[in-house]
């Protein structure tokens, strides 16, 4: 063969030419641009290898289309000729993408394990006033290895003269026992408040709420000062009498044991007076807590987000007591006003796909989108009604939050107090 | 939503040519499709490749795995690891966020760097900036896939640092098959515990981690383990490669162990036109004695029978049967004749 057409014929099996990329059951359609691909003068004689994934050659359109069936790197074959040289065969990647959405796996979780909690659960309940409602479910991810829901909260509505607490906690998921140092963190916040009214210590603030905010500042600090170094005290026991019945399961020896239970908190405890809503709130790690009143959105807990994903902190960390960078008291806020319309507690199962930043969280025009959203403008049509019964609200809550979102299939839980 | 950057560096030097760059370009395809099958992987794991040889080139942008379609890979002359690293920082500078009151920060970005040669260039700067900027702020791993000699330079820049022995297809199915399981349980792990890199386990000959405590920095300007010899066909014009693998033989002579070295033919190799634009065009004047080099290829773009014939003006064409010849590159016909057995001449060699 004359060097010149081998030459040529060379450069056309070497060309790169790129089909986009197809998705399985979605309709496929590429245009042939032989000009464009610089293979005008070839002669073109067939394709193989259309067929086996539901694709055809429309020879009047010069497309390739169809609706692709199977998913994978297809090699398809252009056969071709060149001045009259013999057939060549140009071999083309075709990409047919799989649907993401049917590859998840929906485990059960093992309910023999001593630390296992229901997968999904939503409650609900009136307050002085206003209503309470929360959910919480399972993320993708956990759901696709069989694995447990690391996150938990936990309500006490009314526990005492309209004082209500809420506890809201994500455990880590690189820590074997998070889901139980969650659990320890909700519900040990709540018994540290049952048994603060108990003792009747809440009149200390009471009796300072409306006239001195300087020292309402002062004195509720101290006091949540006391609930946090209670939940680390129980879930640091807990950790330790665990340790010792089974030291077979915390064998990592760079790992401290209370690592294994490493949680985030957040929790607010609040009650409606004369003057208004107190409210006292606290956070470590990514959850937010936010007061949303008329088109305004306020953070009532500084996030801890790390400069890459990840880097977050943990109430089960003992530098948080004494760390210089961010001092305790930074963590505890008491907020003071006459209403408000919505105070939301979030895992950042939400945070992430529905404000993805801090900035979002403050911007009245996101609320306005995200208030939208549970009010039925999203993809599924659930509407959370909050003017109706709330244990409606909270099983659209629910449901609601089987939202699809890619890259996003971390545990949810949220609660809402309205 | 939170992205796990995968940056793919790879040598495209022309020790590379042939199959080495075919077994990368099916390799990372490879990966790209096993990581589609996981539901995890599909929806965090972005990829950019990046090439360098004598320069760098991002051939394919960061994106995620979904708008995947496998780039060029072009090949180039020499292996500045320099212009390598420092289009890599360029790239993770513009393309890798941070976490921001109004951006999401991505998940710490992996970075695989192959390789398959010494650096032809001075590392040094560059190595001191990537300590400085983004050695805490990104998982590297490094792979010679050429010989640990170069693992001292590697060493540098990561505590990850491998040894890939290339002997043949099976091996480079296994390598990447340990990148892609390294990539989808970082993948998973990642929302756990931060730092994100979960290396798979080695079970392999063909793969495994260099002792960098052993290896001491090398200054080397050309790569030794390959000859490759830059030619041109006389009757196209066109540029081929021609390439020559290390080979070491030992010869017991009057009771001594004489090693031996040698280079093998592995074959020529068409060029494209990209060669050029990632060839590094100070590349100093190296030569290598014919004698050295075992086999003689045929053009690889005419039906020349001799790929290596060495005009006056120094540079390599193809030959056919004829006496005269014309030399495409400085374009004087002369009256070529044949080296006898043993003897040889002094041909330029590129610097991959």
């Amino acid at each position: 063969m004359d060097y010149t057409i081998k030459n040529r014929i060379n450069d056309i099996l070497t060309a790169h030419i790129s089909f986009p990329n197809g998705s399985v059951n979605k309709q496929y359609k590429a245009l042939l641009d032989l000009e464009k691909w610089n293979m005008a003068d070839i002669t073109l004689l067939e394709w193989n290898g259309l067929e086996e994934i539901g694709l055809v050659y429309n020879e009047e359109n010069n497309t390739i289309e169809g609706i692709p069936t199977e998913s994978g790197d297809h090699k398809i074959k252009l056969v071709f000729s060149v001045a009259d040289s013999p057939k060549q065969v140009k071999v083309i990647n075709l990409i047919i993408n799989p649907d993401p959405r049917s590859m998840w796996k929906d485990l059960p979780s093992d309910v023999k394990d001593p630390y296992w909690k229901q997968d999904d659960v939503h409650t609900a309940g009136p307050l002085y006033g206003k209503h309470a409602i929360a959910a919480s479910k399972r993320g993708r991810s956990h759901k696709n290895t069989g694995a447990f829901r690391d996150d938990h909260f936990e309500l006490a509505l009314n526990i005492k003269n309209n004082w209500s607490v809420v506890a809201v906690a994500d455990g880590a998921g690189s820590s074997p026992f998070s889901r139980q140092g969650a659990r320890i963190a909700c519900e040990e916040t709540i018994r540290f408040f049952q048994q603060y009214f108990e003792e009747n210590r809440e009149q200390e603030l009471e009796e300072i709420a409306a006239s001195d905010r300087e020292k309402i500042n002062l004195v509720a600090g101290q006091h949540m000062y006391q609930a946090i170094k209670h939940v680390y005290e129980q879930i640091n026991a807990e950790a330790e009498k665990h340790a010792a019945a089974n030291p077979a399961l915390f064998n990592d020896k760079r790992k401290s044991i209370l690592e294994y239970y490493h949680t985030t908190l957040i929790f607010v405890a609040f009650k409606k007076f004369d003057f208004g809503y107190l409210i006292l709130s606290f956070g470590v790690g990514d959850c937010p807590i936010v007061l949303l009143h008329h088109d305004e959105a306020q953070l009532l807990n500084q996030l801890d987000v790390g400069e890459f994903g990840g880097g977050t902190r943990f109430i089960t960390q003992p530098e948080i007591f004494h760390s210089k960078e961010i001092p305790v008291t930074s963590r505890f806020k008491v907020t003071i006003l006459p209403d408000f319309s919505y105070l939301f507690l979030m895992t950042d199962g939400i945070y992430d796909p529905k404000f993805e930043v801090v900035y979002n969280l403050q911007n009245a025009a996101h609320w306005q989108q995200f208030m939208q959203d549970l009010d039925g403008n999203n993809e599924e049509k659930v509407k959370i009604d909050f003017k109706g019964d709330c244990r409606e609200a909270a099983r659209s809550l629910f449901d609601w939050m089987d939202f699809w979102s890619p890259g996003n299939h971390d545990d949810r839980t949220m609660v809402i107090i309205y | 939503m939170r992205r796990l950057p995968i940056y793919f560096l790879i040598d495209v030097s022309e020790s590379m040519v042939g199959e080495p760059i075919s077994q990368v370009e099916e390799g990372i395809s490879t990966i790209i499709q096993a990581l589609k099958t996981d539901p995890t992987a599909i929806e965090t794991v972005w990829i950019s490749i990046i090439a360098f040889a004598g320069k760098a080139k991002t051939i394919l942008p960061l994106q995620d795995i979904i708008s995947f379609y496998p780039p060029k890979y072009p090949i180039g002359s020499g292996t500045s690891l320099s212009n390598g690293l420092q289009h890599l920082m360029k790239e993770l500078d513009s393309n890798v966020r941070k976490t921001t009151p109004t951006s999401k920060g991505d998940w710490k970005p992996i970075i695989f760097l192959f390789t398959d040669g010494v650096p032809t260039d001075n590392t040094d700067a560059v190595i001191t900036e990537w300590k400085q900027r983004w050695q805490r702020s990104v998982n590297l791993v490094a792979v010679s896939f050429g010989s640990e000699a170069n693992a001292g330079v590697l060493a540098q820049l990561t505590e990850h640092v491998l040894f890939f022995k290339n002997a043949n297809i099976d091996s480079y199915k296994y390598f990447f098959k340990w990148v892609t399981a390294s990539i989808t349980t970082s993948s998973v792990n990642i929302e756990s515990n931060g730092s994100g890199l979960e290396l798979e386990k080695l079970d392999n000959d063909w793969l495994s981690k260099i002792d960098i405590s052993k290896s001491a920095p090398v200054a080397q300007l050309v790569d030794d383990n390959y000859v490759v010899l830059l030619a041109r066909c006389q009757q196209s014009s066109r540029h081929y490669l021609i390439k020559y693998r290390k080979s070491i033989g030992n010869n017991i002579w009057g009771g001594m162990n004489l090693e031996t070295r040698s280079y093998l033919q592995v074959g020529a190799f068409p060029l494209k036109d990209d060669y050029f634009e990632l060839s590094d065009a100070a590349a100093g004047n190296h030569k290598i004695n014919t004698a050295e080099l075992v086999g003689a290829p045929t053009c690889p773009c005419c039906s020349n029978q001799f790929a290596l014939a060495q005009c006056s003006c120094g540079n390599i064409h193809c030959i056919g049967y004829e006496e005269m010849n014309t030399c495409p590159w400085c374009g004087k016909t002369s009256r070529y004749i044949v080296v006898e057995e043993g003897g040889g001449f002094d041909v330029n060699r590129t610097q991959g």
